[in-house]
């Protein structure tokens, strides 16, 4: 793209060369007019003002003054007997009054006229006319010419004036570090750059908050990283020093069950930061809900019959297609059905639901287990926090990640008294309007 | 030496627990602040180990309230928090020393045992009285300048009484610092233990003070 200033002048230069040159074709058209006009008048009245009685023998006198005007008067025989320019002897034109002609290989204006048996014919070279023309014209368009050079500079001057809120803008974002997000001030800028500068903010202002979020995952992942490895590394030296079997073989496998966790985190981390970096709905397909649930609940059966947990999918009747992206809306139930039967003892029930209601398709995960005290069920959500009566250690990401995924898929999400008397109801709303997304 | 390890997290808590037992000391474990208060009301911990991240009532608090009681025993916070205002924090509400995870087993073993020598008292790191001198970093004796060896019971209790030079120690107390609560504690263990010393150090090198405990005299 070529710069606006460059294109500016260039558009403004043509529009005056244009105008200057109209402007110049109409004033010499009209100077032609007036001249012809001026020049026929003047034939009229040399033809009048010759003396109406010429003796007939011929005279050639040379008319020094005006090469291009040429007097000749014929008597009634015929004959010239008067001529004012021996060099241009034209012919005797019988039409009386004005007309144009070619002779010699230009164009003449000539006047006739009979007075007293005498023949008057007076002519002027058209070329004389268009040098006058000519002359009126470049007179009319010489102002403009030499203003051209005076408008570009003041032009260039103007625009590089009003540009300048441009210049100092881009200087400010120019100069600033990736931490500096603030807004830029929009006050004492001209309206157009109003309107770029608020975009910029709007966008400054959410890479702020993505900027922010990241910070504090970051802050609380450094912290959240070092319990694991504190563990792995204590264990591993713990390990190192121990001689004796059998406890070297249990240290061992303790170290095992501690890399373990580690990995754990570290992947269930991932997870969460793929989840929430992917703001747009991505991949999103109509799928069977009543698969989506017998399915998570197959892959956990091997769990739950190790646990000695009764593990139930309660499809809906009718089946329901649902958009959703799919991988995501696997890892939500199994991570809600991870849970429900980690902290269900063993002989509880976990029963995974799903029917519609009037605006929702609900899915509910139902367990009998210890359950989440009503002042915690906020905070559970939130990345890291670990409910005070967890005893299993895990990750404190888990259903930071199904409220990540939940909010990808519009769906509400709320913690309730399971109906099995103790434990936990976890109920997710889908919204089935899928127009949606 | 007994320890109590106040930490939350099941798996650093275990490996801990198991490497501090490894290396001779008597430990009991709490994993939550109101557990640690109760395990404190008795001050007869030589040093504490202290996670800040604990459920129901915070590792500051806890030391707080430790120390407004009077507590004396050495404070070692074990956290993972690493920023300086953290550690100042920490060391400024009565901790003695901060190590921030994930730490080395061996860094914190001498730091355990620099606290425990900075409480009793004392700058060199071994132990001496009597001709009897105690390596605790490398748990060697040696007497009248030859090695000899020790079991791990006998070395704590000598080394509890080598303290205090000359200062009586009581029976309950020596049990208390060489057994934690996990520990099976048979009638008579410290008895036992004083006659296998005094076989190896001599009859009178440790003295039964009647019906008040054991010393160890100071060196003329």
């Amino acid at each position: 793209m070529p710069s606006i200033q460059n294109k500016l002048l260039f558009w403004l230069v043509l529009c005056i060369v244009l105008a200057s040159s109209c402007s110049g074709i109409i004033s010499y058209k009209k100077s032609f007019t007036a001249t012809t006009e001026l020049f026929d008048y003047l034939l009229q009245e040399v033809a009048t003002s010759l003396p109406a009685h010429l003796d007939t023998k011929t005279i050639y006198q040379r008319d020094s003054l005006n090469k291009h005007i040429v007097v000749q008067i014929w008597n009634h025989k015929q004959h010239l007997i008067y001529s004012s320019n021996p060099e241009w002897k034209l012919p005797r034109y019988t039409q009386q009054g004005f007309q144009t002609i070619t002779a010699f290989s230009t164009s003449w204006r000539i006047y006739t006229e009979n007075r007293r048996s005498n023949y008057i014919q007076v002519a002027y070279q058209s070329s004389a006319v268009h040098e006058l023309a000519t002359e009126l014209a470049i007179q009319a368009i010489l102002p403009f010419a030499l203003i051209i050079p005076l408008v570009l500079i003041l032009v260039a001057l103007i625009i590089h004036q009003g540009l300048s809120p441009f210049r100092s803008t881009a200087q400010a974002l120019a100069e600033r570090t990736p931490d500096q997000l603030e807004p830029l001030p929009t006050k004492k800028l001209p309206k157009e750059l109003v309107i770029i500068t608020r975009a910029i903010n709007e966008l400054l202002a959410r890479l702020a908050s993505a900027l922010n979020a990241q910070r504090s995952f970051v802050a609380d992942a450094a912290h959240e990283l070092r319990s694991p490895l504190t563990a792995l590394k204590l264990q591993l030296q713990l390990t190192e020093r121990i001689q004796q079997e059998p406890q070297r073989s249990q240290a061992l496998a303790k170290l095992h069950e501690r890399l373990n966790r580690a990995i754990h985190l570290v992947e269930q981390m991932l997870l969460l930061a793929r989840q929430e970096s992917s703001l747009e709905p991505t991949n999103f397909q109509l799928h069977s809900i009543n698969q989506l649930v017998v399915h998570a609940v197959q892959s956990q059966q091997a769990l739950a019959q190790q646990k000695k947990i009764h593990l139930e999918a309660q499809t809906s009747p009718e089946d329901i297609q649902l958009l959703m992206n799919l991988s995501s809306m696997e890892i939500l139930l199994r991570n809600l059905i991870e849970n429900a039967l980690k902290h269900t003892p063993p002989e509880g029930i976990v029963i995974v639901a799903v029917h519609e209601d009037n605006q929702a398709i609900v899915l509910r995960v139902v367990d009998n287990g210890c359950g989440i005290d009503a002042e915690e069920r906020e905070q559970v959500f939130r990345r890291f926090y670990r409910a005070t009566n967890n005893q299993q250690g895990g990750t404190g990401l888990g259903l930071a990640i199904v409220k990540s995924i939940a909010e990808q898929h519009h769906a509400s999400i709320a913690l309730l008294d399971s109906p099995l008397g103790q434990g936990l109801l976890v109920e997710l709303k889908l919204p089935k309007n899928i127009n949606k997304f | 030496m007994r320890l109590l390890l106040i930490e939350d997290d099941l798996m650093i808590g275990e490996s801990l627990e198991a490497s501090l037992q490894h290396a001779q000391y008597a430990v009991d474990w709490v994993q939550d602040g109101h557990q640690a208060l109760l395990a404190l009301e008795h001050d007869l911990y030589d040093l504490i180990l202290l996670d800040l991240g604990l459920p129901r009532l915070q590792g500051l608090d806890v030391l707080k309230h430790y120390r407004k009681q009077q507590g004396e025993a050495a404070v070692l916070i074990l956290t993972a928090r690493d920023a300086p205002s953290d550690r100042v924090k920490g060391l400024d509400s009565g901790a003695d020393d901060y190590l921030v995870k994930p730490f080395d087993l061996d860094e914190l073993l001498a730091r355990i045992r620099a606290l425990l020598r900075r409480k009793a008292g004392r700058t060199q790191p071994e132990l001496a009285g009597n001709g009897l001198r105690l390596d605790p970093a490398k748990h060697q004796a040696f007497y009248q300048n030859q090695q000899i060896h020790l079991s791990v019971r006998e070395f704590n209790l000598l080394q509890v009484l080598l303290e205090k030079p000359g200062q009586v120690v009581s029976r309950e107390t020596l049990e208390s610092k060489l057994y934690g609560w996990q520990d099976e504690i048979e009638s008579n263990t410290v008895e036992v233990y004083i006659h296998l010393l005094r076989k190896k150090l001599g009859k009178d090198f440790i003295k039964n003070v009647r019906g008040v405990g054991y010393k160890i005299e100071e060196d003329a």
